[in-house]
């Protein structure tokens, strides 16, 4: 084997043959999804557990007063935002955590040496984020039946705007995961980005309850479709057109699949 | 006796107690010998001296500040942003149109609940953390090679941290007070009853460190036990919308006590159970505490998960 600085040789060789190595892709996908499945009591049941916590003590501190919201109970109105909450964090938490352990253990080599090339490489750890994300979005929502009327309008659009959360939510995982160098930093996107876009994306509340300033802002939030449609899904009703917000959605998601095979071809952060 | 025992089995035949001759030679006994033996307890941090030493406190205090110290601004952006979320959330979903019981604001109520939350979440991180960070680097032995007490020790990993939980849960306070009034306060209690329930989720920090070898015990403690006991009772629900049974079970569980206590201090508002009041409650947690601190104390004085 050749050991080359030369970032065109090294790129070549990943690209050496023109054919997809789909087993290579597929141990990749493997490791990932084991990465947390073999823990499954911090990754899958204790987000399921903090996400019922939310349920049962907002629906107590809110739903007594709100009773209702567009006719519904107010835990019912909750619900699907908060599986679709669970979804975001869970797959953000995926990839990101998979990035920087790797980057901080050192075993980042074990990405980078073997002939996986960029696409195979945010395919993989996308697709990875994206079966724990729907892993615990189902967990969750299974849970609720037990507490809270589920009741699924239209299932197209609960399936299309889970599948498209999981997936941006890996991606920003992926590129938070990349850019960050320390938990430290990983932790600041996760606190100051993530989480206040998520609770601030309408769900717990109505966006139409918003001040005028605010509720132009929540729609530039991406994540304010993603619950708005998924919402949509589950009771039928929303603020926004779900099909206007599922091509906002995927039109994000191109952009951030993009960003991110940019990122694994110039090796920012992770080569030298 | 314990320092004579460890005594002994560094100088045998020096000392004259009873199962001296047991320990010295080593060779075999008989049954009638036997019952003269004392039961050896080795202890990890026997006893030299009985007064704690403000300099090897001080300085393993110091050290164990160092650990956020470096990075406050970090530690108290994290709870100030969940807390003014919560806030906004509380303030956009129910806002002023809800009344609880006894006409206080929405955000009043939930405001006692967003410090306790910091302050039981900003208490539990770093004894546990510390220690098993310091057990898996191998570092852990910096502090066994020390001469320090088994208190001392318990002493030198909670109280850094309790001042560090009670500073932010002040700053929350603080933002809470800027963004909802807040009724009459009761310093002198709230500064007890903060700094007693402080202290008690300190104590099962340290228990939890001592115990956790992996990461995963530590957050499952966290996660299972910790956020929903802290969560249910009441942070952001009054007792009355609670079905019958909870109610009346709740205001005696130690955590509900901690939570009320810090909505009295800052609002005059309590739910406590009527042979309690807020004072009962604040001792009870005194007394939890206590206890869970002398447990903790002999668990590191026994070495428990500590040496090898």
């Amino acid at each position: 084997m050749e050991f080359s600085n030369d970032k065109q040789v090294i790129d070549g060789l990943a690209d050496t043959s023109n054919e997809a190595n789909w087993h290579g892709l597929w141990t990749l996908y493997s490791k990932e999804v084991r990465r947390f499945a073999t823990v499954y009591t911090q990754t899958i049941l204790a987000p399921a557990v903090t996400t019922l916590l939310f349920l049962a003590v907002f629906t107590l501190a809110l739903g007594g007063a709100v009773r209702e919201v567009w006719g519904l109970p107010f835990a019912t109105f909750i619900a699907p935002g908060l599986i679709m909450m669970s979804i975001m964090q869970n797959a953000f938490a995926n990839t990101s955590s998979s990035m920087t352990i790797s980057k901080v253990q050192g075993n980042i080599v074990d990405i980078l040496m073997p002939p996986l090339s960029p696409r195979e490489l945010t395919i993989g750890f996308a697709l990875g984020g994206m079966t724990r994300g729907i892993c615990v979005g189902l967990f969750v929502a299974i849970a609720m039946m037990f507490f809270v009327e589920i009741r699924i309008a239209e299932p197209l659009f609960v399936i299309l705007f889970g599948a498209a959360a999981a997936l941006m939510l890996s991606l920003f995982g992926l590129i938070g995961g990349i850019w960050a160098d320390k938990f430290d930093h990983l932790a600041a996107v996760t606190n100051f980005v993530i989480t206040p876009l998520t609770f601030l994306s309408g769900t717990f509340y109505s966006v139409d309850r918003l001040p005028e300033n605010w509720y132009a802002l929540a729609h530039f939030n991406p994540f304010f479709y993603l619950i708005d449609g998924f919402r949509h899904g589950f009771l039928g009703q929303s603020d926004s057109d779900p099909w206007m917000g599922f091509a906002i959605v995927m039109g994000v998601n191109v952009a951030l699949w993009a960003l991110t095979h940019r990122l694994f071809v110039s090796g920012y952060k992770l080569k030298a | 006796m314990s320092a004579d025992e460890s005594a002994e089995l560094i100088a045998p035949g020096t000392g004259g107690s009873t199962g001296s001759e047991a320990h010295g030679s080593g060779a075999q006994r008989s049954g009638a010998h036997r019952s003269g033996t004392q039961k050896v307890e080795t202890v990890l941090f026997p006893e030299r001296r009985s007064f704690w030493n403000p300099l090897i406190l001080s300085s393993l205090m110091r050290k164990e500040s160092q650990r956020f110290v470096s990075e406050w601004h970090e530690m108290l952006l994290g709870p100030l942003v969940t807390t003014g979320l919560f806030l906004m959330i509380f303030e956009v979903a129910a806002g002023n149109r809800v009344q609880l019981a006894d006409s206080i604001p929405l955000l009043t109520f939930v405001s006692a609940g967003l410090i306790s939350i910091t302050i039981v979440h900003g208490a539990y991180m770093f004894p546990a953390a510390s220690l098993i960070m310091k057990r898996m680097d191998g570092s852990i032995s910096d502090d066994l090679m020390s001469p320090v007490l088994a208190g001392e020790f318990v002493a030198g990993h909670c109280i850094p941290n309790i001042a560090s939980a009670l500073v932010t849960g002040l700053v929350v306070g603080l933002v809470c007070w800027a963004t909802t009034p807040l009724g009459p306060f009761s310093p002198v209690f709230l500064l007890i009853h903060v700094v007693v329930g402080a202290t008690m989720v300190s104590a099962i920090s340290l228990i939890v460190g001592l115990w956790a070898d992996k990461w995963d015990k530590f957050a499952a403690v966290e996660g299972f036990f910790l956020w929903p006991l802290t969560f249910l009772s009441g942070a952001f629900y009054s007792l009355a919308q609670l079905p019958e049974m909870f109610a009346t079970v709740l205001p005696y569980t130690p955590f509900f006590m901690l939570v009320d206590g810090i909505r009295f201090g800052t609002t005059g508002y309590s739910e406590a159970a009527p042979l309690l009041g807020p004072w009962g409650g604040t001792a009870i947690l005194a007394v939890l505490s206590a206890f869970l601190l002398v447990w903790g104390r002999a668990l590191v004085r026994r070495g428990y998960k500590l040496k090898a």
